[in-house]
């Protein structure tokens, strides 16, 4: 019950974040909050949170966004099936880890954005050089966001 | 290994599938939107969502999302007053698009006799009795004043052009009974367009009417365009029809033609009557 209410409350802050982000600074200089904390229940909370926790996030995404409804369900919750694999597999704790998984994750969203978008003909696709400069702040400001995250979550004991 | 333990040892990979399914549907539902999937995501959007907002205002998100609550009942009591107030707007709005209609109608008019030299009076038709279909017909006019008895009578086709009704046969005040070209009595002397060919058409109580008395010699062929010519008053150059077939009567020493009319005669509703200035 804890697990839940905590990991909704964190939900509903990331989301005001990148809405606030989303004013603040353009694409190219954003962080991908969402992805990151997708990232984060994958390494410490299990391969079904992170399934369905990324896929409620994805889902209010979609709801609060103009965009085409279903992206980002469908990517958050492909992100969080993939990067849910190595749960028990690597030691999250290691920060080299955590860097590495952030920067592969967002490299994977990137491509499975592309595919979708060429699949259902979207015109709204994000250019490489673009995407590279906000995988570095995503990257970057992920990690910050993970330590916050780990302090969290081990305050209310739900992660060791 | 039974259904139920390869589902359980597998259960991430099923919760994905199953929840892959639902994004796909969802993402489906984008194209065919039903009503209340769009209902539930209006609801979200006027809620949660303030990226049209200035950024110094963000800070009254949460405020503002606790008022926009408190407010559901005042918004569906407004939107019940505003759907009222919209329906008779649409009223209003239909009885003042008829009174510009007719005020356009008027200037059209009054342009166009300017042009044509002709005084163009509108009119509709009122009754038409299946007894007389192609006969006649009563009209009522607008301004009965400049109108005569043998004043033709025009209407407006589909294809934007004038064609020949028949003629007034009778006024009496705002009324006024047409003799309808397809009538039997009705005798109209017409010419070929661009030809020198001239002929009577006659009514056969039916759309197709006949042109007669063209002369053996004259060259008439199918497709030639019928329109009305100057003669006893009548304004020449009105399309009546296209010739459609042609009859040699040796006998009688003159040609026959059945000339099909280029307007749809069962659909007279609102016709043309012009006299000269």
């Amino acid at each position: 019950m804890k697990k839940i209410l905590i990991s909704l409350i964190t939900i509903v802050i990331i989301l005001i974040l990148d809405l606030l982000f989303f004013k603040l600074f353009p694409f190219f200089i954003r962080p991908n909050l969402a992805l990151v904390y997708t990232v984060f229940l994958a390494l410490f909370m299990g391969h079904i949170d992170a399934i369905i926790y990324s896929f409620l996030m994805g889902l209010f995404l979609d709801f609060i966004y103009l965009n085409f409804f279903g992206m980002n369900t469908l990517l958050f919750l492909t992100i969080g099936y993939i990067v849910g694999w190595l749960n028990k597999r690597v030691n999250e704790t290691h920060k080299k880890i955590q860097i590495i998984v952030l920067f592969f994750s967002s490299l994977l969203y990137f491509l499975l954005y592309t595919f979708f978008s060429f699949i259902f003909s979207l015109t709204a696709v994000k250019t490489p050089p673009l995407f590279f400069s906000n995988l570095i702040f995503t990257v970057l400001f992920g990690y910050l966001q993970i330590k916050v995250l780990i302090f969290i979550y081990s305050k209310n004991n739900l992660i060791t | 290994m039974s259904f139920k333990i390869f589902l359980y040892k597998n259960r991430p990979t099923v919760l994905f599938l199953s929840l892959l399914i639902l994004s796909i549907i969802s993402i489906l539902t984008s194209k065919f939107t039903t009503p209340y999937f769009s209902n539930l995501r209006s609801f979200f959007i006027y809620f949660f969502n303030f990226t049209y907002k200035p950024i110094y205002q963000i800070v009254d998100y949460p405020l503002e999302i606790i008022n926009k609550f408190i407010y559901i009942p005042y918004l569906y009591d407004e939107n019940i007053k505003l759907k009222e107030k919209l329906k008779q707007k649409f009223v209003e709005n239909l009885f003042y698009k008829q009174i510009i209609d007719e005020m356009y109608k008027k200037s059209q008019q009054e342009m166009a006799s300017s042009l044509l030299n002709f005084y163009i009076t509108n009119a509709k038709v009122i009754i038409r009795e299946y007894n007389s279909w192609y006969n006649e017909c009563i009209i009522s006019i607008e301004n009965s004043q400049n109108i005569k008895k043998d004043s033709p009578v025009i209407i407006l086709g589909e294809d934007k052009r004038f064609y020949f009704v028949g003629r007034i046969w009778d006024i009496s005040n705002s009324l006024a009974k047409v003799l309808l070209i397809t009538n039997p009595l009705s005798k109209i002397p017409v010419k070929v367009r661009n030809k020198p060919i001239y002929g009577v058409i006659v009514g056969n109580s039916s759309p197709e009417v006949t042109m007669e008395y063209i002369l053996l010699e004259d060259d008439i062929r199918i497709g030639d365009v019928i329109e009305t010519f100057e003669l006893n008053g009548l304004i020449g150059g009105i399309e009546i029809g296209r010739v459609v077939s042609i009859e040699t009567m040796f006998t009688l020493g003159f040609k026959k033609a059945k000339v099909k009319l280029n307007f749809n005669i069962n659909m007279l509703k609102e016709l043309v009557v012009v006299t000269p200035l």
